[in-house]
């Protein structure tokens, strides 16, 4: 009699079945797998900026908001950082070679590096984390709709320009003469300079600007400011001069004479006052217009933000050097006093 | 492997939608139920989210509020000029107060008297006018006024907010407030991994949200379902909660929406999450469930196959192994292990297919024994056939018939060789053999030939006619040891006597090399064989006797005729002498004869002469039987010989008053043959018509065609019954006897015709009835080269 091959047989649905399961799942892990190629891509992250030492903290807290979103460094991106190191002649050559790595995004914190970059790009995304002024600059149409390959984080230097002016009049009582030490090379010192010498003048202030275009002058500009007679100093932002902070606060002291700064790492390094947002803050939110432009949105649908919050940092010590008392209707403005 | 049938396909798929069908449907109910439960749960819980977020944000501007009305009531109120208290105050509510940007003192005209701004310039004293804005005609009317959300510098979303003072005659404080700070409490709302809560105002512009990109685009919402559906339950109180549970986000896709109120502002928050993540555990739910019932499936496929192969498969075996039984396979046994009553079934079959087989068995036992005896019979009955055809084609010879008995005896009865024994004058001799070794031929003059009376198994059947059958020879007392019986090496035989009139006249003998009886059946066919074989020995010695006295016959006939021709001839000698002298008398040369005398004489010479026409013919017939009778063959003309007879019988027919006539036909070729008896022929027939007819005509016709003369006498005479025909051509043979003795002649005439006419190669014959006279007609070649042989 002939046998039925009941094993074969068996074998044959055993091998369907799994066939069909394998189907099943492999039609359900198809998507997944997809995803988990994309997500293996390794982004590529260009960092213009003046040095490892200017705004360490802000840095930090920018590589920090970045890991916070998703992104660390060495696994699924790669932040390739360039330093001027103050020679801003390099700046342009810099951020071509950014481009021709093709990165996917370029940070350039602040108006200088930000204009850098736009000149080398017009295609590459551009994110500012603490520009000055980039309408005034002619970097964004509109804060609302950029219409551009570049966007990021406003500080609105212009108008804050003016506030410093009224604050530190308010906290130097009987100031009537201020330099204002400004750098011809930064975009947006041109406005500011404008808007605080219209502030002088309806405070009844005389403004007497001091152009310093490298550290090497710094010493010249307070020769050139003690002639003038100048009661006190008002310091326009730029990392020149943030580079420069402890040696402006030592010539300030040197001199007697008060000063009043933008960021709050000059209060820190020894000078009188500061008034303006918090940088590290401004490094983070950039973070986030990175991760959405990682993400695929476009730079021109994103909008300027403008910072809420502004410091006043006093230092209480260097007004004691100085001898001055600080009127308690500043002091009451102020967000933090160096003892 | 087999094509599995109809049945197995028809237990498969019942099996498949019955397990099949109760899976999917408690697979659909399942997921129905968990769809409406999860999206339920989802919906109640985003409900609560949306109504805490939105007692949040309420918090968030009544805490507001509540600093900016302390900061109000605190301050002393200075009528006309700004004390310095309270911008202390508002320097502390700044202080307090992060997301409020600038603050104001509007006196009670609705003049701006301070204003302390975090980034513009403070102002005192500006007198800026507002009485006729509507948040100072508002907060004057005791209520705290919120304003709609505007955007400063087109992307921050601020609002004003203002408060009356408590103190008589006081006037209002305003305060700009920065609502991306209302962003900290949205944001820190989390739904699931990827929900979010934003706020819209009642216009449908969003205010907050996790993107703080869209809100600083002012992005309009309102033509989102959801927010649509919210805004008008707003507008109309008492409508109660929203009945849109899935919306649509920005991008368009779907999403699980709840929204709640922020009664103060006419503000509303929406929680929202994307019904692809809300359901995403439903999905993966759903996903189990469907590789579970895709399992289940497969399992319920899987075992129908199973189930229904073992099912099928005994079915299956059974039509397989039945089909095989009834094509006749009955060793077939079909093997079916259910233990049920398909086993049983299976066992049935077996059972039939054995009795089958066993029925089949007897059968087939039974036919094989009838198809051997048919085939012996047939073969006996050959080998007889065969022995009666070389019997009947050698009558003469004996051998041929022993030689066919030897054989056949042999191939039929089962023997290894044999032979047959004849018994003459008391002895026996071996007149054929078969299949003998060379030796044993050899050795047969050492055995052959023996006396009857010599102490033999063939002594012993030759002598008593009886069979002798000796299973084993060399034990067998009746035998006898020879040198003979050893080199042709006889172990077992049987001799059968051929009995003529109950005498032995030999016996066939059949030998086998080994010990061993013989069937009866085959000393039957043995016997049978013996009769043959005496058939054929009487045939060839009573043929040998009749060809003896044929011999001897023909000895006798020959010397009969030879003495009947000398005694013919020593008898017309002195018959002529007695004619001549009678004629010579009657001629009277011995001297007048007296009339008496003369008459006697007469009728002397006439007897004499009818005696020696009888001699002759006697003298020819018996010449022509000895053989002694030869043609002399010359030319001829038949026309003469003709002309010749009816000249000398004209005389006979003119005495009897009978007209002659001749018809010749005209150019007759020559002829060839014996002229003298040709004239004889025609002279006997038409003679023979003349005087058998005794009124009318007698007619010779000759005609010739194809080379032979046709001779034609008729006549009107009495005629000749058909009986009579065959018989007047015969000697010694007259119609009738009496009309010899009236008519005369001897009877011999025709005899003596026919053989000459025959000798010439023709024939002759007779047509004739009684009453209406006789043609005799023959036949002669024209020309007669040579003797014929006449039978």
């Amino acid at each position: 009699m002939r046998r039925f091959r009941i094993a074969d047989c068996r074998l044959r649905i055993g091998l369907t079945a799994i066939f069909v399961a394998g189907l099943t799942l492999g039609i359900n892990a198809t998507p997944l797998a997809a995803e988990a190629q994309q997500a293996g891509k390794v982004y590529r992250v260009g960092f213009l900026w003046d040095s490892p030492a200017v705004w360490p903290d802000a840095i930090e807290g920018f590589r920090r908001a970045l890991r916070d979103l998703g992104w660390v460094e060495g696994q699924n991106i790669v932040v390739e950082y360039r330093w001027a190191e103050g020679r801003f002649d390099r700046l342009h050559e810099m951020a071509e070679e950014l481009v021709r790595l093709k990165v996917d995004v370029i940070v350039a914190p602040t108006s200088i590096y930000a204009g850098a970059a736009k000149r080398a790009t017009s295609t590459v995304p551009i994110v500012f984390a603490s520009h000055a002024d980039p309408i005034g600059s002619g970097h964004v149409a509109t804060l609302a709709r950029p219409g551009g390959n570049i966007t990021g984080v406003a500080l609105m230097m212009t108008e804050t320009n003016a506030k410093l002016l009224e604050l530190f009049k308010e906290a130097v009582p009987g100031l009537s003469r201020v330099a204002v030490i400004w750098d011809p090379a930064t975009p947006s010192h041109g406005p500011g300079l404008n808007a605080v010498e219209v502030m002088g003048r309806a405070l009844g202030l005389r403004i007497q600007p001091v152009a310093v275009r490298s550290a090497a002058e710094f010493d010249s500009a307070f020769s050139a400011m003690i002639r003038e007679r100048a009661g006190g100093v008002l310091v326009l932002s730029t990392p020149l001069f943030i580079g420069g902070a402890k040696r402006l606060a030592e010539l300030a002291m040197k001199h007697k004479l008060p000063t009043m700064f933008g960021p709050r790492a000059h209060a820190e390094a020894g000078g009188l006052l500061s008034f303006g947002p918090d940088r590290a803050e401004l490094f983070r939110r950039a973070a986030t217009y990175v991760d959405k432009i990682l993400r695929g949105a476009r730079p021109a649908d994103l909008p300027v933000e403008q910072p809420t919050k502004f410091e006043l940092i006093i230092n209480l010590k260097t007004a004691k050097a100085l001898g001055l008392t600080i009127p308690p209707s500043v002091l009451m403005r102020a967000d933090k006093v160096i003892q | 492997m087999r094509v599995q049938g109809p049945l197995f396909r028809k237990y498969v798929l019942v099996f498949v939608a019955v397990i099949g069908g109760m899976l999917i449907v408690r697979g659909l109910i399942e997921l129905y139920i968990s769809y409406r439960d999860n999206k339920a749960a989802l919906v109640r819980l985003q409900k609560e989210k949306a109504a805490t977020a939105a007692v949040r944000i309420e918090q968030f501007i009544r805490e507001i509020e509540g600093q900016v009305g302390w900061a109000a009531h605190s301050s002393f109120m200075p009528q006309g000029q700004v004390a310095e208290q309270l911008r202390f105050d508002f320097l502390w509510l700044l202080r307090q107060v992060p997301s409020i940007t600038e603050v104001s003192y509007l006196d009670a005209t609705g003049k701006e008297q301070l204003l302390v701004s975090r980034l513009a310039r403070d102002r005192v004293g500006s007198g800026i006018d507002y009485s006729e804005d509507p948040k100072f005609r508002q907060a004057m009317s005791g209520r705290t006024y919120f304003g709609p959300v505007y955007f400063r510098k087109e992307s921050e979303p601020y609002m004003t907010l203002a408060m009356k003072w408590r103190a008589p005659a006081a006037g209002v404080t305003v305060a700009e407030l920065n609502l991306k700070l209302v962003w900290d409490v949205v944001t820190q709302l989390k739904v699931g991994q990827q929900g979010y809560a934003y706020v819209v105002d009642p216009r449908g512009i969003l205010i907050a949200h996790p993107d703080i990109s869209l809100v600083l685009q002012k992005t309009d919402l309102s033509t989102l379902p959801q927010v649509r559906a919210a805004l008008a339950a707003l507008r109309v109180p008492d409508a109660g909660q929203p009945a849109v549970e899935i919306g649509q986000d920005l991008r368009g896709d779907s999403v699980l929406t709840a929204s709640a109120p922020i009664a103060p502002l006419g503000w509303s928050v929406f929680v929202e999450q994307s019904v692809r993540e809300a359901f995403s555990p439903l999905y993966a739910s759903m996903l189990r469930t469907v590789i579970l019932l895709v399992l289940g499936l497969l399992l319920a496929v899987v075992a129908s196959l199973i189930l229904a192969r073992n099912m099928v498969r005994p079915i299956q075996a059974l039509q397989a192994g039945a089909a095989r039984i009834g094509a006749g396979a009955l060793d077939q046994r079909i093997e079916v292990r259910t233990g049920d009553e398909l086993e049983m079934l299976a066992d049935q079959f077996n059972q039939m297919a054995v009795q089958l087989k066993e029925s089949y068995s007897g059968l087939e036992r039974k036919v094989e024994e009838r198809t051997r005896d048919l085939r012996e019979a047939l073969e006996q009955q050959t080998a007889t056939a065969e022995i009666l055809r070389v019997i009947s084609s050698s009558p003469t010879e004996m051998q041929p018939v022993f030689d066919a008995i030897a054989k056949d005896a042999v191939q039929l009865c089962g023997g290894s060789f044999g032979g047959v024994v004849r018994v003459e004058d008391q002895m026996m001799r071996l007149v054929a053999h078969h299949n003998f070794s060379d030796e044993a031929i050899r050795s047969i003059p050492t055995r052959y030939p023996a006396p009857v009376s010599e102490q033999s198994l063939v002594a012993l059947a030759a002598r008593e006619g009886v069979v002798v059958h000796s299973p084993d020879v060399r034990n067998d007392p009746r035998g006898r040891r020879s040198p003979y019986s050893a080199a042709v090496n006889i172990r077992a035989q049987v001799s059968v006597p051929l009995m003529r009139e109950g005498v032995p006249i030999g016996t066939i003998n059949v030998m086998r090399g080994e010990v061993g009886p013989f069937a009866d059946r085959q000393i039957e066919l043995l016997k049978t064989f013996a009769d043959q074989a005496v058939i054929a020995i009487e045939n060839v010695r009573l043929f040998h006797e009749l060809q003896e006295k044929t011999h001897q016959l023909e000895i006798a006939s020959k010397h009969k005729s030879q003495f009947l021709a000398n005694m013919s001839h020593e008898l017309r000698t002195p018959l002529n002498a007695i004619l001549g002298y009678t004629e010579l008398i009657l001629d009277n040369i011995y001297g007048e004869v007296p009339e008496k005398v003369h008459e006697v004489l007469v009728r002397l010479e006439k007897s004499g002469r009818h005696l020696l026409n009888l001699i002759n013919d006697v003298l020819d017939l018996s010449k022509i039987e000895a053989g002694q009778l030869t043609l002399s063959l010359a030319d001829y003309s038949m026309k003469e010989v003709v002309h010749t007879v009816l000249t000398g019988l004209e005389p006979l027919a003119v005495e009897k008053g009978l007209a002659l006539k001749t018809d010749i036909s005209p150019g007759l070729p020559l002829g060839r043959g014996d002229e003298r008896r040709i004239t004889q022929v025609v002279l006997n027939l038409v003679g023979n018509a003349i005087k058998f007819t005794e009124a009318g005509e007698v007619q010779v016709q000759v005609t010739a065609a194809d080379g032979a003369f046709v001779v034609a006498v008729s006549d009107t005479g009495p005629g000749i019954s058909e009986e009579d025909q065959p018989k007047i051509f015969e000697e010694f043979h007259q119609v009738d006897s009496s009309s010899t003795r009236k008519k005369g002649g001897t009877g011999l005439g025709l005899a003596i015709t026919r053989q000459i006419v025959g000798m010439h190669g023709g024939r002759i014959w007779v047509e004739s009835s009684l009453g209406k006279g006789s043609t005799f007609r023959f036949t002669l070649p024209v020309r007669v080269e040579r003797q014929a042989e006449v039978p």
